[in-house]
This record gives structure tokens, sequence and C-alpha cells, in this order.
């Protein structure tokens, strides 16, 4: 099981958005933390009020898939390291 | 452009009966969800790739007939699909659009601009924008959109289009930024930049938003209104303090316009403006499912199972419940792409967009000829005499102006977030 960085709810490991808040779990332990910080940084609450519409069509209508190659690469290396094989950035 | 009107009274119509009597006259074509950028607003590049063929594209674009007048082709990295040209022929083959949109990362530098004119002379009547990602200068640029040698490349690629611009005249070289909570604080630096370096056609900025096409839900990438409002204000400024001339006046009144429904949106979370999102715009996206939004992305059914027709796609009894629940206002949103299709059906904005272009014009020309004839080239901030004036007489709370009286302080007094 996988811990949403953001609102700590426990998920499934190839889980492709957290079952509590909805967030895309891969983009979650990238760059949840520095969002966190500007948040923080600018006193807000570190979690979003997201429109309870936006949260109730993302849950109905947008279960996956994750495309294929992404998928294996957060099973092999899980979320938070697989962001080092799939960064276009240059070494 | 004029000859959008009468559609906009279909529109208007059909958004009022809760059925659509025309179709619409905005669309999206994602043409695939691909892409070669890692931003940090946008997931989309996780989705798996089910894109329509070209010879999808035209029997698609064969029951849209000349209905359509703005056609976007976005994605994903559009300048991915080697056909794109192709696409855009069979588009203007058979819908023969006003303006094509083209948004770019600009990251394949030696492709874009070849491709670009290719899609150029695919078009010859119809107004070509392809509008360049910039969000931030240099090294930020390439942080937020997760591509190191981004803004270099973006550079090039921006230079290979600008050479284009001699030879092909329906031909708007932009540049569009997404304002986040990652480039907030960046804003003013991006604006001086493309203002005084790039100079292009048009310049635009979007706020981050929330979409389930994107996968963004929940992210909060979207700045609050307290960091927001300063910055787009000072776009605002600008655009009322520089001097336009025909259709670039009527546009950039309707720009500005936009940043205060965008303001709006923040502070109020409801439609400000009826929105005909499902009546007067829509999306097709790269599998062929047909959405009234972006943000929503909900399928109104898939024209592969409609036999490629979008009228008959576009009829079923689920669009007309996503009609009813968005008029309903069961949703809302800042969409740049579904709130210019609203202002335009939205008769008291376009009275306002009316008045304002009028006036300015007439200040114009009073302030060109009372400089006498060798005074008209100089680029002199004249657009904002009206307003000015209108300001100082207490006129600026009128009816003309409503929309835009999104006051400072009642503004920041307020928690958006």
């Amino acid at each position: 099981m996988t811990e949403c960085p953001q609102c700590g709810t426990m998920n499934e490991d190839d889980v492709k958005n957290c079952r509590g808040c909805r967030i895309n779990m891969y983009w979650a332990f990238q760059h949840y933390e520095e969002l966190a910080a500007i948040r923080k940084a600018n006193r807000l609450a570190p979690r979003p009020k997201t429109p309870p519409f936006l949260v109730e069509t993302s849950k109905r209508i947008d279960e996956g898939p994750t495309v294929g190659w992404l998928r294996n690469t957060i099973k092999k290396f899980g979320f938070k390291d697989a962001g080092k094989k799939v960064s276009t950035m240059a070494e | 452009m004029l000859e959008v009107l009468p559609k906009v009274a279909k529109l208007q119509a059909s958004y009022a009966v809760g059925k659509p009597l025309a179709l619409p006259m905005n669309l999206t074509i994602s043409v695939s969800y691909r892409c070669n950028s890692r931003c940090k607003t946008c997931n989309v590049w996780q989705r798996p790739n089910d894109d329509f063929t070209i010879e999808e594209y035209d029997k698609t674009f064969a029951s849209i007939g000349r209905d359509a007048y703005w056609f976007t082709f976005s994605g994903g990295e559009p300048t991915l699909r080697k056909d794109l040209p192709e696409m855009v022929e069979a588009a203007y083959r058979h819908c023969r659009p006003g303006i094509i949109n083209i948004p770019t990362n600009g990251i394949q530098d030696k492709i874009i601009p070849g491709r670009i004119e290719r899609v150029l002379q695919a078009a010859p009547t119809s107004e070509v924008i392809v509008n360049l990602s910039l969000d931030g200068v240099g090294e930020k640029h390439d942080i937020v959109r997760g591509v190191k040698g981004n803004f270099e490349r973006a550079m090039r690629t921006y230079t290979g289009l600008k050479a284009l611009k001699g030879r092909y005249k329906n031909f708007t070289l932009g540049v569009h930024t997404v304002i986040s909570n990652f480039n907030v604080d960046e804003f003013d630096n991006i604006y001086a930049f493309v203002r005084d370096e790039l100079k292009p056609d048009s310049f635009i900025s979007e706020i981050a938003e929330e979409r389930v096409e994107l996968d963004t839900v929940g992210m909060g990438i979207t700045p609050q209104i307290q960091r927001y409002q300063p910055v787009i204000e000072h776009l605002q400024e600008g655009i009322r303090k520089a001097e336009f001339n025909g259709v670039s006046r009527i546009t950039q009144a309707f720009r500005d316009r936009y940043y205060d429904l965008v303001k709006r949106t923040l502070v109020e979370k409801r439609q400000v403006i009826p929105c005909l999102a499902g009546v007067a715009s829509a999306q097709i996206a790269p599998n062929g499912d047909v959405w009234t939004c972006c943000i929503r992305a909900e399928s109104v059914g898939n024209l592969r199972e409609h036999n490629y027709d979008f009228r008959a796609t576009w009829n079923t009894a689920r669009a007309n419940e996503l009609r009813r629940s968005i008029k309903a206002g069961e949703c809302y949103c800042p969409l740049a792409n579904a709130s210019y299709t609203n202002m335009l059906c939205h008769t008291p904005t376009v009275a306002n967009v009316a008045v304002e272009v009028v006036r300015g014009t007439v200040a114009a020309a009073l302030s060109s000829s009372s400089r006498g004839k060798s005074a008209k080239s100089r680029n002199l901030p004249v657009i904002n005499a009206a307003d000015e004036a209108c300001r100082f007489d207490g006129n600026s709370n009128s009816n003309s102006l409503s929309l835009r009286t999104v006051s400072t302080t009642t503004v920041l007094d307020q928690q958006s977030d």
C-alpha cells in the first residue's frame, strides 16, 4: 500500500489517483512537496479546496489507465523513483 | 468575423431551449495525448494513446461542415503528429474555419516551423494562430516545463516561426503563458520579456486549472486571487495603454474582459456569465470521444460509435443531460477557450466591448488629428484616454462597464483557497 503524500489516504501500489483527494499519485510523488512549501509560504492550507463537482466527476469517469510504459516504470521503481526514469530532463 | 453573428443567435436559442439548433462554432480537437513536455501543471502525457487517423478526421470534419468557425488543434503536443498539416487541410476543405489555433511547446525547433508552414499553406484563407508556450524566462521555463534546454529550443522555434510572417499574411504568432502557483511570482518578468524582447502579435495568459482532461484534479496548482490579481492587472493595464487598430482592438477588449471574468470566477466560485459549453463549444478527444468541455471531460458519445457523424454524437440524451447540468450552474471554471465563446454569446458583454471599441477608436482618431498627420505613426497609449476620463467622472461603475468592476479591496478581502 502507498500513502498519498497530500492527504495520507492508503492506496493500492499502482493506483493512478488517490482514492481520497484524487491527486495524480505519480505527480504527487514528484511535485507535491514543492507545491506544499509554496502554499505554506503563502499561508495557505496545505491541501487545496478543489470544487466538489471536479472531484466527483474525476471519481466517476477517470479511473485510468495510465500509459503502459509509465505503469511498468512505476511498478518497477515505485512512485518516487519512477520520476528519475521517465524524466525528459537531460542528466 | 461578422459571419458568426447569425450563428450566435442560433446558439443563444439552443441554450434557451436546452437542445442544439446548430452545431458549436468553437471546436477543440485534441489530436494526441502524446507530449514531450513534463509540465508541473499537466499530466495529460500519462494518458494512453488511441489517436484518430487522418481518415477518421476527414469523415468527422465532413459531418461538421461549415458550422464551426474557430478550430483549436491541441494535445498533448499537436506538432508531434506528422500529419497535422493534413488534418488542417481536411478541416479547411470541409469546414473552412475563420480561425485555426495551434498551441506548441516549441521543443522540436528543427521540425515545427516547417510543419506550421505546411499548415499555413493548407488553410490559406483561415487566420492561423500559433501560440508558443512560455511559462518562465530562461532556466525557470525549463523547470516548470520539466525539460532542460526547452527555453533555448522554444526561442529557436519562435525565430523560425517569425520568419514565416513575411510570407504568410494569414499567420498570427502569439505567446501563451499558464499562470500557476509555480510561476505566478515570475509573471511580471515573463510579461516584460515577451513585450520587450519577443514582441509577438498577441500575448495571452491562462490561469492553471484543475481539469479532468489533464488529470490535475486535487493538485492545488491554481494561484489564489491575492497573488493572481496584481499580476493580471499589470497585464490588463498594458492592454489598456497599448494602441491597437481594427480587429486587434476588438480582440484586446475581449481579452481584458476575460481577465476580469477569471478574477470574478476565482472569488465568486460560480458561472459569472452563462456557460455555453455543450452548445457553442465542444472538444473532441484523441480517441473520438466528444466532450462539452475539457474541464469535466465527460463524453457525450464516441464518434467511432456514431459512424463519425458529429451531429448524431452531439444529439445524444447524455449530451442533453450535460447541457442541463451546465446550465443549472453545477460547474464553473475560467477556461479561456469556452469563456471567449461565452462572451461572444453574452449580449451585455458584446455591447460593452462594442462601446469600448467605439470609444477607443474615437479617442484615437481625435488624439491623432490633434497631433497632426506625422504623429499617426507614433506608438502612443491613446486607447486608454476614454477609459481614464470615464473613471474620473465617476462613471466606471455604470452598467456599460459592469463586468469591469472587480473591486480590489473586495477581492483581496476574500480567501479564494
